[in-house]
């Protein structure tokens, strides 16, 4: 089991998380089997460093345009700006979608951001990898 | 008289997985108490003192209830409540 992300979409969530920097951007990861094929950057409500809430309009539109397109939540990205990229207690507490992978974008190093995909069920962390193809 | 009710994947283990349930609740206070009564675990999951939790968004048909009457919103035959539960996180 593994995140599977073409090169191109992966620099463009890097993108956008550098564009809100250094607020947290955040969005949502749709496609099938673990394979993204479609990013939705949404808007943080909470415009803020260290924390996140999507807009839940823009959520809910999003995931009924999903369900009707037969397309799945495969993974739920985030950037953390000034830490690594690892879930944080409060990722873990307001994971409510253990079928998704949450990837996490670190920005600590703004130039060369790291990502990391993990999976968290019932306050448990499990890492994904992911991988990338051009 | 019935509202179907989505019920998002982390709260199908207390529905018996299954992913949308009926209801003759009238309004949303009392579809939480009513989805509390078939699925023991829900109230405490969806509201606190009375109150729909902050991270728990629940919608009628398109309408996100806080814009409507919240916890009074009324509920007619044919509606679908859908439970969304935010999505939200960060560095804390």
């Amino acid at each position: 089991m593994s995140l599977i992300f073409k090169k191109s979409d992966l620099q463009a969530v890097f993108e956008h998380c550098d564009r809100e920097y250094p607020n947290e951007a955040c969005g949502i990861l749709s496609g099938k089997e673990g394979r993204v094929e479609k990013i939705y950057r949404m808007t943080n409500a909470e415009r803020s460093p260290s924390f996140y809430v999507m807009d839940p309009q823009e959520q809910f539109r999003v995931m009924k345009e999903m369900r009707e397109a037969g397309q799945e939540l495969v993974g739920i990205y985030h950037s953390h700006t000034g830490s690594r990229a690892y879930p944080s207690a409060t990722d873990v507490d307001l994971a409510y979608y253990p079928e998704a992978v949450y990837l996490i974008v670190s920005l600590l190093d703004r130039k060369n951001p790291a990502a990391r995909g993990f999976r968290i069920r019932e306050q448990k962390i499990s890492e994904i990898a992911v991988n990338v193809y051009s | 008289m019935a509202v179907k009710v989505r019920i998002p994947t982390p709260l199908q283990k207390f529905t018996n997985g299954k992913a949308e349930v009926e209801s003759g609740a009238k309004n949303i206070q009392e579809l939480v108490d009513a989805l509390e009564k078939d699925y023991p675990g829900m109230k405490e999951r969806l509201s606190d003192g009375g109150k729909i939790r902050r991270f728990i968004n629940i919608y009628v048909n398109e309408e996100d209830i806080r814009f409507m009457n919240k916890e009074e919103t009324a509920l007619k035959d044919g509606d679908t409540v859908s439970i969304v539960p935010a999505i939200a996180g960060g560095r804390g």
